[in-house]
């Protein structure tokens, strides 16, 4: 049998106005959410402003796999895996709202998702994959180099 | 629609750079943007010991900089600029935590960490406990059995520091050095700001490596015998564990395996001797290792015949053990070694004795050496040393 809390639903809005209704012992997977609920603030329909419907959706159907008893160790595994393989703009939000709202297996997985897509590149490259623009002047560029030369050839 | 990451805050920036464990890769993140650059720290305090750079004679004299042999970047030489003064008139002896131990003539001890360039001293070793300088090159010995003989201050140097390891980088307070000095036989510590080396009062005879692993040092000889050593109260308190099965072989070493165990690699050696001259040694090459591993409980050397993922480096430096699977183009399963010769200094012929055994199929492959007996210059002995930015 479940826990004592099960019978309570929580509701969330997205940025874009999408509601979502899950469990309280989804929901709590976040530590932002957790806090409102124990401070008595979960009553009414939470807003996430800074969180769109499609990240959200993401990231309750992460909180949903974690909590759900019958998914093997291989298979949480597996789904992890799959989860992250997005582009590079779901996974800025997905970072974001991981952050926001505090899921920290969520926010790990992220972050060291992120840091192995750097594993091995050179700084242009790393521009190239997230978007980032070059502000070096080419005489910074060539101190930051020099300063550790064996890093940049 | 792409999104630029620069608008993510700061400390998701600096979050996203503690999940890097290649120092490589933190500086060329750092070298992504403005924004990076300022929100990510100059130097990395998290990250976990980087695969070891080979330090190697290149035999020629006058250079300014020193090569090291990168396992990872296509086996590539890199150089690093060292400082006249400390590549100059110095001794290399040790490696712990990515820092160089140099010694000097007088004989002071200098630790020079090569990717940073910042050196810390330490005190010096006392004057040699049965040798007397007779003049700046020379030492006159008694040994236990009343004989007295000559010994060059660079025979002196392959023999009387055997092994210096580290709790942690000198910059670090709770820096503690261990060394074993004397030809094996004597242990010396000392703290960081002491002013002297403490002696540990005789444990064993034939100490051949030591390492510390959880705020204690460990000290093993050459049959296998462990002294554990705590020295984090005033007065160091020595335990000695005996294990049941006596080690064979040449040279053994201590690592500790980075799954909380504790390893026992026995190295054998391959000795050639000169046809005319009987003591002359014109080979000095390793046949193969053996892997152990302490089953506390007994206590017993277990031999291992397999180390999964691991590569262990082994040497004159304090031993290390990587996964490979965390460095592209490196093999698992394998011990890297170096020299660890008693005449890195000496003028003996042939190459340093270097390479990886690979535990699989017990095969060698060896790595890039040159010859021992070099020239004028103190050209440093090719010596395992762990990139450390701290």
């Amino acid at each position: 049998m479940s826990s004592s809390k099960s019978n309570k639903i929580v509701k969330l809005e997205s940025s874009d106005n999408k509601t979502f209704e899950v469990e309280e012992a989804v929901a709590v997977q976040s530590e932002t959410l957790k806090n409102m609920v124990d401070d008595g603030c979960a009553n009414d329909t939470i807003p996430l402003p800074n969180v769109n419907g499609k990240i959200l959706e993401m990231v309750l159907g992460w909180c949903k796999k974690h909590v759900d008893e019958t998914v093997t160790g291989d298979e949480l595994n597996k789904y992890e895996a799959d989860f992250l393989d997005l582009d590079q703009a779901d996974l800025y939000g997905l970072l974001m709202a991981a952050n926001f709202l505090n899921v920290k297996g969520l926010l790990d997985r992220v972050l060291q998702r992120v840091a192995d897509m750097i594993k091995g590149k050179k700084p242009e490259e790393i521009r190239r994959i997230f978007n980032i623009k070059n502000d070096f002047t080419p005489e910074e560029e060539e101190e930051i180099r020099l300063e550790n030369a064996w890093a940049f050839d | 629609m792409a999104v630029d990451w620069t608008q993510l805050p700061q400390e998701l920036l600096k979050s996203i750079a503690d999940s890097i464990k290649i120092y490589a890769d933190y500086l060329r993140f750092r070298a992504v943007c403005h924004s990076v650059r300022s929100s990510v720290p100059n130097t990395p305090r998290h990250l976990p010991p980087q695969l070891p750079w080979l330090i190697l004679p290149t035999g020629q004299s006058d250079q300014y900089k020193t090569a090291f042999f990168d396992l990872q970047i296509a086996r590539k030489l890199q150089h690093l600029e060292v400082p006249d003064a400390v590549s100059h008139w110095t001794f290399l002896c040790g490696s712990s935590h990515g820092w160089l131990v140099l010694l000097f003539q007088s004989p002071g001890v200098l630790l020079f960490n090569p990717l940073t360039r910042a050196s810390f001293h330490l005190p010096p070793f006392s004057a040699y406990s049965n040798a007397q300088i007779v003049n700046l090159f020379e030492f006159e010995i008694n040994d236990e059995m009343g004989e007295i003989y000559m010994r060059t201050f660079r025979e002196m140097l392959d023999s009387y520091i055997k092994k210096v390891v580290f709790s942690s980088s000198p910059l670090s307070n709770n820096f503690v050095a261990l060394a074993i000095i004397n030809q094996c036989d004597i242990l010396a510590y000392c703290k960081k700001g002491d002013l002297t080396w403490t002696l540990i009062p005789r444990t064993m005879f034939c100490c051949e490596d030591a390492i510390y692993y959880n705020d204690l040092f460990y000290v093993v000889d050459k049959h296998g015998a462990v002294a554990v050593c705590d020295v984090n109260g005033a007065s160091p308190i020595v335990s000695i564990i005996k294990p049941q099965l006596q080690m064979g072989g040449d040279h053994q070493y201590l690592v500790n395996s980075g799954d909380d165990e504790l390893l026992l690699v026995t190295r054998y050696v391959d000795v050639q001797y000169d046809d005319v001259d009987p003591n002359k040694i014109v080979s000095y090459k390793t046949a193969r290792f053996e892997v152990f591993r302490m089953n506390w409980s007994e206590p017993r050397w277990e031999r291992i015949r397999s180390l999964g993922d691991r590569m262990l480096f082994v040497g004159e430096n304090s031993s290390v053990s990587c996964l490979a699977s965390d460095f592209k183009g490196c093999l698992g399963n394998c011990i890297y070694f170096a020299d660890d010769s008693d005449f890195k200094y000496n003028s003996v012929n042939g190459d340093y004795d270097l390479g990886i055994f690979k535990l699989l199929d017990g095969s060698i492959e060896h790595l890039p050496s040159c010859q021992r007996n070099f020239r004028s210059r103190n050209d440093w002995p090719p010596i395992w040393v762990t990139p450390n930015p701290c």
